[in-house]
């Protein structure tokens, strides 16, 4: 369960990210949090993995302040948190299997398991063949689909994707979105996505909770 | 430990050109050391060598018996620091004398042995500032005759040890303080390189040792080297130049082992200090 409660986050320059924030999402719910640009949807999601912290107001994970962790809570919490970034933050200078091999070894996978999980998830993504490459030479959309494989290797509690389909051709689009909607049903996992548009919103219908200017706006409810 | 390993090997090829740049800053400052220490250890053979040459020579009353020598050199050999009494009859002071021959003419002119028996008498090292009070001790003895030794040599050495102990000590602060800051910078900016890395690390949520423990075994084989290459860059200058001074030594061994310990241990923490600033988490704001 992720709560939050009266969250206000201002950057350090001074820019308000987040006003007044009430959220609940339950454990094994997809959530869309939908706006334009800049609303605070990236912003939101980096409240959740500790990345970003509120001026003032709570956020609770599975009734842990996030606040109050310790530095071995945070290495925990971001241990039970998929991530796709939507500025992907790779090792650039790891192949795609080792980007994903970290994971793992941060995880403490056995070694003998990390395999065949790595490739499992690479054919998710369609990047089987490209194992053995350094992400700048991926494409854009390929890069993604790295964050993407990153993100789902360790079966993760929680996922957040921000913006995880843009840029992506239409048969990877869909098979992320179903990865994402089957782990959702088949393993309780709680997926929050961020989206500015709302073709994929109907396509795959869930709760949605919109953001503009740093505040919620709308359909905040549907647990 | 497998991982830990695996990813030492890799990050010294990955990083190949920040590990070079960091083992070549600990290796010309471990040399820079190494010069000086090379030169303080000479200094100090001098030194030691100079204070060896200083004595007391107590020059005994005539007609003294063998019985009565016995007995005044074991008195003198029981007061404190002494290191070494050695008696020389007439007979010997004489031989020595007479090697040197003006002074011979001068004897044969006397026609007879002028020389008294004495007794010269070394200090421990580093206590030459007691000469006095031991020369002064051994003045009162019956059948001392004179007592001598060089009040000003023993001056300048003092002099000369306490300046070279105050110049050597300021020396080894400001080397010390030099070398700390260039090793550190060097390797802060090649941890820096790194920052993307050890912040992606971090947000998937290895904790700090899983990150810190790579680059500490890093800085401390960047040292280890840095300080073998220093070693032997020092073996070479000292071959190349230092041989055509004569009497110049090498390090000792130990010296070598100590240089080598010191460029881990700056590797090691240059690392530790480097690595502390990206892996803190954020205690509030973003």
């Amino acid at each position: 369960m992720i709560i939050m409660e009266n969250v206000f986050v201002r950057f350090p320059n001074e820019i308000e990210a987040l006003i007044d924030i009430n959220l609940k999402i339950g454990k094994g719910e997809f959530v869309y949090l939908y706006g334009p640009g800049g609303a605070g949807k990236s912003s939101l999601l980096k409240l959740i993995n500790r990345e970003v912290l509120p001026e003032s107001g709570k956020v609770f994970v599975d009734n842990q302040e996030t606040l109050k962790m310790k530095d071995r809570d945070i290495s925990r919490l971001r241990k039970r948190i998929g991530f796709i970034y939507q500025d992907f933050r790779m090792l650039w200078k790891r192949t795609v299997y080792e980007n994903i091999e970290f994971i793992l070894n941060a995880v403490r996978m056995k070694e003998d398991m990390m395999f065949d999980r790595i490739c499992e998830v690479l054919k998710i993504v369609n990047l089987l063949d490209k194992k053995d490459y350094l992400p700048p030479q991926l494409s854009y959309g390929e890069q993604r689909c790295l964050c993407i494989a990153r993100a789902l290797v360790n079966s993760p509690e929680i996922i957040l994707a921000d913006e995880p389909i843009v840029d992506l051709d239409s048969h990877v689009r869909n098979e992320i979105m179903r990865v994402l909607n089957n782990i959702v049903h088949q393993e309780n996992t709680t997926v929050i996505l961020t989206t500015k548009k709302n073709d994929v919103m109907k396509e795959y219908p869930h709760r949605v909770v919109e953001i503009k200017e740093g505040r919620i706006t709308g359909a905040v409810n549907g647990e | 430990m497998g991982y830990i390993i695996r990813e030492v090997k890799d990050n010294l090829k990955r990083y190949k050109f920040s590990n070079q740049v960091c083992i070549w800053s600990i290796t010309m400052t471990m040399l820079i050391i190494g010069i000086f220490l090379l030169f303080a250890v000479n200094l100090q053979i001098v030194i030691n060598d100079l204070r060896e040459r200083v004595e007391i020579v107590v020059f005994l009353k005539s007609g003294v018996d063998s019985r009565r020598v016995s007995q005044l050199k074991a008195k003198i050999n029981r007061i404190d620091n002494v290191k070494s009494v050695k008696y020389s009859s007439p007979e010997e002071a004489l031989i020595e004398f007479t090697m040197d021959s003006d002074l011979r003419k001068q004897i044969e002119f006397i026609g007879e042995n002028p020389l008294p028996a004495s007794f010269s008498v070394h200090l421990d090292l580093e206590y030459e500032e007691l000469m006095e009070r031991v020369a002064g001790k051994i003045e009162k003895y019956d059948s001392v005759d004179e007592v001598r030794y060089g009040k000003e040599e023993v001056n300048n050495i003092t002099k000369l040890v306490n300046t070279v102990k105050f110049s050597g000590l300021v020396l080894v602060i400001i080397v010390g303080i030099m070398t700390m800051t260039i090793i550190g910078y060097t390797i802060h900016l090649a941890v820096h390189l790194r920052g993307q890395e050890i912040r992606v690390m971090k947000l998937v949520g290895a904790t700090a040792w899983f990150i810190r423990l790579p680059f500490l075994i890093e800085g401390i084989l960047q040292g280890c080297v840095g300080g073998l290459l220093s070693a032997g860059l020092l073996y070479v200058v000292y071959r190349i130049i230092l041989t055509k001074l004569e009497g110049i030594v090498f390090l000792p061994l130990y010296y070598l082992a100590v240089m080598v310990i010191v460029g881990m241990v700056f590797g090691l923490a240059g690392n530790f200090i480097g690595i502390g600033s990206h892996i803190r988490e954020g205690r509030a704001g973003t």
